[in-house]
Parts: C-alpha cells; sequence; structure tokens
C-alpha cells in the first residue's frame, strides 16, 4: 500500500524515473567512493543486503527505533566557547527527535509538488543514562584537549592519542562528537559497515544545536541531522558525481547534477529534472539549515533497512 | 562571442569553491588561503604551472576526498582531468589575482 502510494507521487515529481543500477554499476560507484577495500566491499555486500531487505520489507513500522546518543564535546581550555552547555546538546536532540519524526515545523515550506513525499523516519534519540560500565551519565562527556582544531583526515578527534576522545562501544551507542574541525568544515560521518572504533558522526561546535554557539545559517542543528542521515546509509541527493550519472540509491529523489549550497528558489532544474527540478530541500543536499526540511519515503526505507541490519546492536 | 584567452600564469593556483559568491550562471573560486566561512565541504583543485593538478571535492560522507591528476587550459577552455575520472571542461569568465570565474555548463548550453 505504502508503497504503491509513493510510485505514484514519484511518477508526478520526476517525470523521467532514475535509472535504476545494476549491482556491477553499483560496485564500479563504491570504488569512485571509498578508498578503503575492506569497508568498500563491505559497502558492497551491505548494499545488496540493504536492496534485499528493500524488497522484502512490506509493513510500515508502528513503534518507533530508539537510538541511545553519546555526545563527547572535545574543547581547548583556551577557548571561551567550545565547551558547550548541556542546554546546547539538548537543543541538539530535541532537533533529532522531530526531523527523524517529521513533526519539524517547517516541512510545511516543502514545495506541493514534494509535500507528499515527506516521510516520517520513525527514528528517536535519547542522551545515554548509563555508560559501558554501567555507572548513570548523563550521555555528554566533556574532555579537554590542547588541540586548536581537528582534521577531518584520520579521524584525530576520536583517539586520545591524538588529543580526542575515545569512542563509547560503537555498537552500541551512537557516538557524537562535537569539536572545532579545521577548514571550516560543518561536519563528517562514517557510513555503516566501517571501523568500529571510529563509527558516529563529527559535529563543528558552532553547527551544533539551536543556542549557544550555533551560528547563522547553520544554527538550526541540521549538519547533525544530515550525518546521521549518512550513518544510516543514506547519500547525497546528487550522488556524488559532478554530473548527472551518480545516483543516491534512492527512487523518489529525482536525479540532480551537483550539491545545492544557500538557500535556493524553487524550482531549480539540473539533469532534465524539470519542471520539479532538484529536491534541494531534502536534509541530504548542501543548503543552509533553515532551507532543509524533509526525508523521503525511500530514504526512510533505507534507514530502517540499516537499522534492521548492519545498525541492528544500537536497538 | 568573443573568445577570452587566458595564460598558465593567471591559472596555475591553488583554488577553492567560494559557493556563496556563485551567482545563476557562474560559479566562483578563490584562492586557498581565502577567509571561507564553515561549509557542509567545498570542492577545489590546486593546478600546477607543470601540468599536474591536486582536485579536492567533499567525499560521500563529507570528508574531503582527494585526487591527482592532470590539467590544460587552451584559450578560455580549462580542462581538468583526474586520475580514474572524467574530464571536466571548465569555460572561465574572468581570471582575477585572487578570483577565478567559470561560466555554468547550463548557461553555456543555452548559448
Ligand atoms: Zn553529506
Amino acid at each position: 500500500m505504502a508503497k504503491k502510494k509513493v510510485a505514484s507521487q514519484e511518477s508526478i515529481s520526476t517525470p523521467t524515473p532514475p535509472i535504476r543500477r545494476t549491482c556491477g554499476a553499483m560496485q564500479q560507484h563504491f570504488q569512485l567512493l571509498e578508498t578503503n577495500p575492506s569497508f568498500r566491499k563491505n559497502q558492497v555486500d551491505l548494499e545488496h543486503a540493504c536492496q534485499l531487505r528493500l524488497r522484502t520489507a512490506a509493513l510500515a513500522r508502528v513503534a518507533p527505533y530508539k537510538i541511545t546518543c553519546v555526545v563527547h564535546v572535545v574543547h581547548n581550555p583556551a577557548s571561551s566557547t567550545e565547551k558547550i552547555s548541556e542546554a546546547q546538546v539538548k537543543s541538539q536532540i530535541a532537533v533529532l527527535n522531530r526531523d527523524f519524526r517529521a513533526t519539524n515545523a517547517d516541512k510545511s515550506k516543502t514545495p506541493a509538488v514534494f509535500s507528499g513525499l515527506v516521510a516520517d523516519p520513525m527514528i528517536e534519540f535519547a542522551l545515554a543514562t548509563k555508560d559501558p560500565t554501567g555507572q548513570a551519565t548523563n550521555g555528554i562527556i566533556y574532555t579537554e584537549t590542547t588541540q586548536t582544531s581537528f582534521s577531518d583526515q584520520g579521524n584525530p578527534v576520536k583517539f586520545k592519542a591524538s588529543g580526542g576522545a575515545a569512542a563509547w562501544n560503537t555498537k552500541k551507542y551512537l557516538n557524537i562528537w562535537v569539536c572545532t574541525l579545521s577548514g571550516g568544515l560543518l561536519g563528517y560521518a562514517q557510513f555503516p559497515g566501517g571501523p568500529v572504533n571510529t563509527d558516529g558522526v563529527v559535529i563543528l561546535n558552532t553547527a551544533f544545536g539551536t543556542n549557544g554557539s550555533a551560528t547563522a545559517p547553520f544554527n538550526l542543528g541540521r549538519t547533525t541531522t544530515h550525518e546521521i542521515g549518512h550513518y544510516f546509509n543514506l547519500r547525497h541527493i546528487w550522488g556524488d558525481t559532478p554530473d548527472c550519472s551518480g545516483s543516491d540509491l534512492v527512487t523518489d529523489t529525482p536525479n540532480a547534477e551537483d550539491a545545492n549550497f544557500g538557500k535556493p528558489t524553487w524550482p531549480l532544474v539540473s539533469c532534465s529534472n524539470g519542471p520539479n527540478g532538484d529536491m534541494f530541500m531534502n536534509y541530504m543536499d548542501y543548503v543552509d539549515d533553515d532551507a532543509m526540511f524533509m526525508f523521503t519515503p525511500g530514504q526512510v526505507a533505507r534507514m530502517h533497512a540499516t537499522l534492521d541490519g548492519p545498525r541492528k546492536s544500537l536497538l | 562571442m568573443s573568445k577570452k584567452v587566458f595564460n598558465v600564469s593567471q591559472v596555475a593556483q591553488a583554488w577553492v569553491h567560494s559557493h556563496e559568491e556563485d551567482t545563476p550562471t557562474t560559479t566562483v573560486y578563490r584562492l586557498a588561503d581565502f577567509p571561507f566561512p564553515p561549509s557542509r565541504g567545498r570542492k577545489g583543485f590546486q593546478l600546477d604551472p607543470g601540468g599536474t593538478m591536486i582536485a579536492r571535492k567533499p567525499g560521500p560522507t563529507d570528508q574531503s576526498v582527494k585526487s591527482d591528476g592532470t590539467w590544460k587550459l587552451s584559450d578560455d577552455l580549462l580542462e581538468l582531468s583526474p586520475q580514474g575520472g572524467s574530464t571536466q571542461s571548465l569555460i572561465l569568465d574572468l581570471v582575477e589575482p585572487d578570483r577565478l570565474i567559470v561560466q555554468k555548463a547550463s548557461t553555456r548550453a543555452s548559448q
């Protein structure tokens, strides 16, 4: 039933449906994207399993998935802003609980042609109340560092030896590191199937939550929404190629050429996807926080396949 | 339309996409040391006068991904050829000491 509805909406919003990729093409896609051979193999295997689950999963989910989070705030005492408050962390968790339940008020800004594609991922988040040894915690761990910023290469923020904080059991907790990232990067993530000791997401402290040091245009917590989308195996809406050949492996998002930035005006046509154009208001594009406000049923199905598969141990 | 001519010495720099400055018809690049505001990711290319280059772009989980390659300039046509990737052809509109402006492909097709 749900599936049928999606298909009819898709025919309205995307007159030319994206080409479904074969496994061979998929493998090539991953070879372009991943440099670590074993991670690449895992990704290909997971994709096959994901596609199989998508074909067999029939019923809509009735109870939400519950994810336990630990937030590692890695801060330099010389900075007056890096040690973000508990209130700022909680404001981020509140955003996740709106965006991953499609209760965010700004979803009303979705253009009418896409509004039928706004889907509820049925995923809820809570800060940990017990640490890995069973001790009580509020789920926010402050770690002092002598580093002034952390690179996105080599994951220094995730290891004590490089001035960061070690992950809590990544099979049980969604690890969120909050720090100053070098080069002005807002955040990055890790797909399922990667190394266990680096699993999780990393977010720039000024793009985390909605109060305190959070700074416009990235002060609505959407960087974390986007990165957790990757953590649940979602890909960028434009398919990670600077042309029309890439796919996000989801059929209800229009094929798009490249990342969009800022606050685009609808419609924005690329890759012959007119008249409705790019779904730039999707969380998996690169627009400002106040310009993104939806996941599609196809993306939700991928996230559920991840939570029923490689990330099942979180539940 | 008269063709613009640029030379290698103007273009051989490290350029990074300054997407905040893009217009509907142009893509703007700045030198790598430009004080860019935070971003979900930026693409760029470091062009060596000898014809080699290092291209960078946001990867599938937003970490920057680097690839080596070569580049070629003829008049206003800048061709970037990353290893193992397809050649990207850019039509240059303007090159200043601190700014490089490229015509958007969609604009080019309609001309
Ligand atoms: Zn991303």
